[in-house]
C-alpha cells in the first residue's frame, strides 16, 4: 500500500526523494532501497546478515506512462514475529496434546512405559502441575503379560522358584500399591484376566507334575528348547535319594463304603502327607491310587560326609554286622534329610488320629457305611503303612510328547514299596511273616531280632 | 525303614529307632538254595528298622 502511494508521488523528481524520505520516517522504516525507472532515490546498504528470504521486493508499473517502480523492504522483523506466533502455537498444541494424554489417554499410555528403561525418567505434569512419575502409575499389562509369559517358556514348571519372577511379584505389589488406578481398575483389566489364565496354567503343570518333577520336566524342555520340541531321547540323570513309600490300608473296604466320596477321603489323606512333607522338605512324586511317593533329595558325596558317617558310626547302637547294598556306601544327608523325612512320618501317624478331619465332608450315608466297615479294626480311621529307604535312582521323564511323566527308576523305590508293604506283616503273627509268598519273592525274612508288634 | 535310610539319620534319632529283622536279598541265581546256611551266606543283607 505505501509502495502505491509512493509510486504516485514520487512522478515528481523534485519532490521525489522528499517523499521517499518522508515515508521512510513514517510507515516504512524496513524500506532500504528504492528507484524509479533508471533513478534510484534511495539506496542503504542491505545487511549481510539478512538472509535472501528476509527481503522483500515490491515491483509497481503504470500502464499509461509504462514507469517502474522498484522497493526492497527487510521483513526480518515480521518473519522473527510470525516464528514466535508459530512457535507458541506448536507449544499450544503440545499443551494440550499432553493434558490430553493425562486425562483422556492415560490409561493407554499406561500400557507402554514401566518396563522401558527411559521411561523411568519420564516425568507428567497434571492439570494442577503436580509431577508425578510414569514409573509407578503406569501399569503396562500387556509388557508385563509378555514378560510373564518368557517366563513361563523359559521354565513352565519352575519359573515361581526363579528370582526373576521374585522380582516380577514385588514389581506387581508395588505397583497395585503406589499406582494411581484403583485395585478394582487393575483388576478389571482384560491382560489381568489373561496373565492370571497364564500363572494358573503354570500351577496346574506344576501340580500335575509334582514337585519332584519339576526339575525333570524342566531339564528335558531345555534340551529340546532349540527345536521348539520336547527332547526324550536323551538319558537320565542319577540322583541320591531318600524315599517314602506310603499305602492307605484298607483303601478297597474304603472305596466300596465310599463310592463318589472316596476321592473326596483320598485327597484329604494326600493333602496331610503331602502338605507335611513339604514342609520338611519332601517333594512329592507320584501318587498311585492309595499309595503317594514323596522323596527327599541327599547331598552328593563329599569327604566330610564320610568322616561323620564314621563318626555316627561310632555311636550307633547296632551292633550287627550287616553288608550294606552297594549304593548305600555313598549316601550323604548333610542336611539332616533323613530325620526330616522320618520326623515326617511321625506328625502324618499323628495327623492321621484326627478322624473328623477325614470324614467331615463326606454325606452321611457314606460316612456310616465307612465306620461300620471298620469298627472292628483297632485304632483311627485312616491308617497309613510306611517305608523309607535311600538310594541312587535314576530320574527322567517317561512318556512321548502326547503324555509325559516325570518318574524316578530304581530299586530303591521298589525297596521302599516292599517296606511299606512289609509293615503289614509285622501286625499278624511269626508264623505269616515267613509265609511262602514271601519265599516266592526271593525274599526271606529272618527274624533276628524281637518281632515288632503294633 | 531299611537301615541304609537309619544310617542317615542323626545319632539322636538313631537312639529312638530299633531293629526288627533283617533280609536276605536273593538273586535269581540263589533261588535254588535250600540249606539257610546257604542262604545266609550267599545273599545281600538288609535290616529292617522301625521307629520305636
Amino acid at each position: 500500500m505505501a509502495m502505491a502511494v509512493l509510486h504516485g508521488q514520487t512522478n515528481n523528481t523534485m519532490f521525489a526523494k522528499q517523499a521517499v524520505e518522508t515515508a521512510r520516517d513514517t510507515v516504512i522504516p524496513n524500506l532500504l532501497t528504492y528507484s524509479r525507472g533508471d533513478n534510484v532515490l534511495l539506496n542503504e546498504t542491505i545487511p549481510a546478515d539478512l538472509r535472501s528470504r528476509e527481503l522483500l521486493y515490491i515491483n509497481i508499473s503504470s500502464l499509461e506512462s509504462g514507469v517502474t517502480t522498484t522497493g526492497c523492504f527487510s521483513v526480518e522483523y515480521y518473519l522473527e514475529q510470525m516464528a514466535l506466533v508459530e512457535i507458541m502455537t506448536t507449544l499450544f498444541i503440545i499443551m494440550v496434546w499432553l493434558l490430553g494424554i493425562v486425562f483422556f489417554v492415560g490409561p493407554v499410555m499406561i500400557l507402554v512405559s514401566r518396563m522401558n528403561p527411559l521411561a523411568k525418567h519420564c516425568v507428567v505434569y497434571s492439570a494442577n502441575t503436580i509431577p508425578f512419575p510414569i514409573l509407578g502409575q503406569v501399569v503396562e499389562p500387556i509388557e508385563r503379560m509378555v514378560r510373564l509369559l518368557g517366563m513361563l517358556m523359559k521354565d513352565p514348571l519352575g519359573y515361581t522358584n526363579t528370582k526373576e519372577y521374585r522380582n516380577f511379584m514385588q514389581e506387581e505389589e508395588d505397583f497395585a500399591e503406589h499406582s494411581m488406578w484403583g485395585k478394582e481398575v487393575l483388576d478389571g483389566m482384560e491382560t489381568k484376566f489373561l496373565m492370571n489364565t497364564l500363572l494358573r496354567i503354570g500351577s496346574l503343570m506344576k501340580v500335575g507334575f509334582g514337585s519332584a518333577g519339576v526339575e525333570i520336566i524342566r531339564d528335558n524342555l531345555d534340551r529340546g528348547r532349540k527345536k521348539d520340541v520336547l527332547e526324550l531321547s536323551r538319558q537320565g540323570t542319577t540322583v541320591s535319594c531318600i524315599f517314602l513309600f506310603c499305602d492307605i490300608r484298607q483303601f478297597t473296604d474304603a472305596t466300596e463304603c465310599l463310592q463318589e466320596e472316596v476321592f473326596v477321603f483320598t485327597n484329604k489323606i494326600a493333602a496331610v502327607v503331602h502338605s507335611i512333607c513339604h514342609s520338611y522338605g519332601g517333594t512329592a512324586n507320584k501318587n498311585i491310587g492309595d499309595a503317594f511317593l514323596v522323596s527327599w533329595l541327599l547331598d552328593d558325596e563329599t569327604d566330610r560326609c564320610a568322616e561323620e558317617k564314621e563318626e555316627d558310626d561310632m555311636f550307633a547302637t547296632s551292633t550287627s554286622h550287616v553288608m550294606f547294598s552297594s549304593d548305600s556306601d555313598h549316601l550323604c544327608a548333610r542336611n539332616n534329610q533323613a530325620d526330616k523325612a522320618l520326623l515326617a512320618v511321625v506328625k502324618i501317624s499323628i495327623a492321621l488320629h484326627y478322624d473328623y478331619f477325614f470324614v467331615e465332608t463326606m454325606n452321611e450315608e457314606a460316612r456310616n457305611r465307612l465306620l461300620t466297615k471298620l469298627s472292628k479294626r483297632k485304632g483311627p480311621i485312616v491308617q497309613m503303612g510306611f517305608g523309607l529307604h535311600a538310594g541312587k535312582a535314576v530320574q527322567g521323564a517317561i512318556g512321548s510328547p502326547r503324555k509325559l511323566d516325570a518318574t524316578y527308576i530304581s530299586e530303591s523305590v521298589e525297596r521302599a514299596e516292599f517296606l511299606e508293604s512289609s509293615t503289614k506283616a509285622y501286625g499278624k503273627r511269626i508264623k505269616q511273616i515267613l509265609s511262602r509268598e514271601y519265599l516266592q519273592q526271593q525274599l526271606i525274612i529272618f527274624l533276628l531280632s524281637q518281632v515288632f508288634r503294633y | 525303614m531299611s537301615e541304609t535310610f537309619y544310617n542317615l539319620l542323626d545319632s539322636a534319632n538313631k537312639y529312638r529307632c530299633r531293629k526288627l529283622d533283617q533280609l536276605i536279598l536273593l538273586s535269581a541265581e540263589n533261588d535254588s538254595l535250600v540249606d539257610p546256611r546257604e542262604i545266609l551266606d550267599s545273599g545281600e543283607k538288609m535290616s529292617i528298622v522301625s521307629e520305636s
